[in-house]
């Protein structure tokens, strides 16, 4: 399978408060993710995971390394500003959606649900009457396992985590992205709406068969369904990287043993 | 897609609750007044009557004269316009300011948010009187320096206060998710940020309409407000208060009249920021107070 | 230190958040609490410590160790608190106090509850951070300059210091990464378990819960759905909220037999 979206070689690094020397997060990390497959970035906290997958979707730049989309390079002009930037750049930033952690911080609390999942319709200059719009968001919210009648609506301290998770999802994809970052989607609500996200995710991707799936999770349990790769950083190394099966059924690293540990019942 | 329900909404909602009733009887008296004194006061304001002068009401001077004999109701009539036309004013260019002054603070252009934090953290030590006096100088006292000197002062004031909102909602992931998306820094303010901070806008603006009629009594009291010969509250207040000791009841009308006004917009600042909380539209009661 | 919860309702602004509950943790026992968000399980533990938002109406009766929590005075509530029931919460880094050293924090409860001097009140605090395995120079640094792990050691050091007999965990691990989340499960509960002290562990999830608990209340819509010891909750869940608990937890852990795929009765709309 041709890479959609390819990291090579990726050094970052932080500046540290209250020190000349910055701090290194990422140490010549290289990660790929396929049109239709599904990438999972595994780690604790602070393993650089965030930060190589942002770096991925053009939304950092490395240090060092490069990143390509469809086969063009990924440069963001100053300060990631669109001007200075390249056809990849460009061309990812338009064909990529952004889940986040907490739902309700990704939600502008003013805006109905219509009106932010339509945002991204509305970005990409697609000019739409009401009526289609309304069907265009209809569409999303349902693939995400929501009912739109009764959500169109709302605003969002009208939803609970998971639907407004959900409706997160929706507006990721309404605009057909290629491909799609979701960083910790279920580590903000609890494990009943967990899988409620997880089922729109396979459904959003059943959906969309040529869509390419990033996923960052703390925890391999719940990607188990989801992943068709996994990629495991510890302290910004990557410690393994394989098929789903291979890296749960037999890990090769301690840390990943760790981690199959700490998700097993 | 808009949310047109929800501005329609704002005069019912306001009315619902007990301080933005009174704020809007007041408010309302107040444009009337001044609409009914372009065309018809109780006395022709230029007449003086050196007979009659610190007379107490009558039906000829409901509210009685002043020291030359002119007639109180009437300049307070037509002072309505002019703090009427100081205030509206001063929402808008403090408006302007502060919205210009929070949007380079929420800046993502490295070193313009914390230059724009500095200079205004210094500016705003100026006293209002001092930017009026300042402004006095080359252009003297006028209707002018009064909004001048009001909207810096509380243009710098509200960009102070509007700073933490704005920079929420400028680091909330939904404006990541737009500028990732293509949006540019324009949009995600004018889309993203403004309308999270309209509860505090409307708040310090409508504060600001009340302290600027308090700025014009005082200013015009130094002799740094409206011109000589203009009628307003602050004019009524200067001319009478000399003599408070002796005839206090002249005091005590335009006193009245400014205590309401700053209060009535006071409350409507009140008012506004809970029916604009988001849900305040459908909140049938003025949470418990 | 046992707690007997008889009859407990509770209401904020007139809509009953908790139905006629009745729960007991016995000396030495480690209860779970579990349902999803908005269950009613937090306000539970909250009004057994008598930290109620305002306006709700609790009836009833929440006894710790034989003392009622329900319409206490203030003063014996807050000596009870700290004395002899410690909490643990949720989200360390809110918890802790950005400009206090760990060893302020952790010796607060000690200043307030008991008369000890400078230097014993020092040597309890470095037992206990040991203890809960941080190092001693954690003791002068501030809550921002430690991970989140070890912000959570740092709150199960300062709910412990007193040896509290109760501990009141909400869930602590619900913030940190699964690693970390396993770590500190095992720590609070060999703590507790070597202190004799009861504890009462809030949770949505019932992987967490197996591990922190022997038995647990399930709890749905504000009332108990089903209660019993943890593994057989596990399984063999009764009730439908039981279930759809336990499906959950078995769909994102890993097994090590292939787990038979059971039909997922989580309904699709989601609890509000």
């Amino acid at each position: 399978m041709t890479a959609l979206v390819a990291a090579n070689h990726i050094v970052k690094t932080f500046p540290r408060a209250g020190a000349s020397e910055r701090q290194q997060v990422l140490f010549d990390v290289s990660a790929s993710v396929g049109a239709g497959e599904c990438l999972a970035v595994i780690g604790g906290s602070g393993s650089g995971k965030s930060t190589l997958t942002r770096i991925m979707l053009g939304l950092e730049n490395a240090d060092s390394g490069d990143v390509s989309y469809a086969g063009m390079p990924v440069v963001a002009g100053r300060g990631g500003r669109l001007p200075g930037s390249s056809d990849g750049f460009r061309a990812l930033r338009r064909e990529s959606g952004l889940v986040f952690q907490n739902p309700f911080a990704s939600l502008d609390p003013r805006w109905t649900v219509l009106r932010s999942v339509a945002e991204p319709l509305v970005l990409a200059g697609r000019r739409l009457s009401r009526g289609d719009a309304v069907e265009v968001v209809s569409r999303a919210l349902r693939t995400a396992g929501l009912e739109p009648e009764d959500m169109l609506d709302r605003l969002p301290s009208e939803l609970s985590g998971g639907q407004a998770q959900r409706v997160a999802i929706a507006r990721a994809i309404v605009a057909e992205p290629r491909v799609i970052l979701a960083d910790e989607p279920m580590s903000a609500i609890d494990v009943t709406a967990r899988v409620q996200i997880l089922d729109a995710l396979n459904a959003i991707r059943a959906a969309h068969p040529d869509m390419a799936l990033i996923v960052v999770s703390h925890d391999l349990g719940v990607v188990q369904h989801l992943a068709d790769r996994i990629l495991v950083l510890h302290d910004g190394h990557m410690v393994e990287t394989g098929p789903t099966e291979t890296v749960l059924g037999g890990p090769a690293e301690d840390y990943t043993r760790q981690l199959v540990a700490a998700a097993s019942l | 897609m808009a949310n047109p329900s929800k501005l329609a909404n704002l005069p019912r909602a306001l009315w619902r609750r007990g301080s933005g009733r009174y704020a809007l009887v007041v408010l309302g008296l107040w444009l009337a007044v001044a609409a009914v004194s372009l065309f018809w006061t109780p006395q022709p304001l230029l007449a003086t009557d050196g007979y009659h002068v610190w007379e107490a009401p009558s039906a000829a001077h409901p509210l009685g004269t002043d020291g030359t004999g002119a007639d109180v109701l009437s300049w307070l009539m037509a002072g309505s316009r002019t703090n009427l036309v100081i205030a509206a004013l001063t929402v808008v260019c403090s408006g302007a300011l502060g919205l210009l002054l929070v949007g380079c603070m929420v800046s993502r252009r490295a070193g313009l948010g914390s230059v724009t934090v500095a200079v205004v953290d210094a500016l705003i030590s100026i006293p209002t009187v001092l930017i009026a006096l300042l402004l006095t100088v080359p252009f003297g006292a006028s209707v002018g320096v009064i909004v001048g000197a009001c909207s810096i002062a509380y243009g710098l004031n509200l960009a102070r206060i509007a700073r933490p909102a704005a920079m929420l909602a400028a680091r909330g992931d939904y404006v990541a998710s737009a500028l990732a998306g293509g949006a540019s820094g324009w949009y995600a303010f004018t889309r993203h940020v403004v309308p999270n901070i309209v509860p505090v806008l409307s708040v310090q603006l409508t504060v600001s309409a009340g302290t600027s009629v308090l700025a014009e009594a005082g200013l015009t009291y130094l002799g740094v407000g409206v011109g000589a010969g203009v009628p307003s509250w602050g004019h009524s207040l200067a001319t009478s208060v000399k003599f408070i000791n002796v005839f206090p009841l002249t005091v005590l009308w335009p006193g009245l009249v400014v205590t309401l006004a700053v209060v009535a917009l006071n409350l409507l600042g009140d008012a506004l920021n809970s029916a604009l909380a988001v849900g305040g539209m459908e909140r049938r009661e003025d949470d418990g107070r | 230190m046992g707690v007997d919860i008889r009859g407990l309702n509770v209401a904020i602004g007139g809509r009953p958040v908790v139905r006629d509950v009745n729960l007991s943790v016995g000396d030495g026992e480690r209860v779970g609490l579990i349902g999803s968000s908005g269950s009613g399980k937090s306000m539970i533990a909250k009004s057994l410590l008598g930290l109620l938002p305002r306006g709700a109406e609790a009836s009833g009766s929440a006894a710790l160790g034989g003392t009622e929590a329900i319409g206490a005075a203030e003063r014996t509530l807050a000596d009870l608190r700290g004395r002899y029931v410690g909490v643990v919460f949720q989200n360390p880094g809110a918890t802790l106090n950005p400009v206090a050293t760990v060893m302020r924090q952790v010796e607060l409860p000690l200043r307030l509850h008991y008369d000890l001097g400078r230097d014993e009140r020092r040597d309890r605090v470095m037992s206990m951070l040991r203890k809960v395995g941080l190092d001693e120079s954690v003791a002068g640094k501030y809550p921002h300059e430690l991970s989140g792990g070890q912000q959570q050691r740092v709150g199960i050091a300062t709910a412990l210091i007193t040896s509290p007999r109760l501990i009141v965990a909400d869930e602590p691990t619900t913030a940190l990464d699964s690693i970390i989340q396993r770590q500190i499960v095992d720590l609070l509960v060999s703590l507790v378990d070597d202190a004799g002290a009861s504890m009462l562990f809030i949770t949505h999830d019932f992987s967490v819960l197996a591990r922190a608990t022997t038995r647990c209340y399930v709890i749905d819509d504000g009332a108990v759905a089903e209660e019993g010891r943890t593994a057989r909750l596990l399984a063999a869940p009764n009730a439908d909220a039981t279930r759809g608990l336990v499906a959950s937890a078995r769909r994102l852990t890993l097994s090590a037999e292939p787990m038979a795929a059971e039909p997922m009765t989580v309904e699709q709309g989601g609890a509000r």
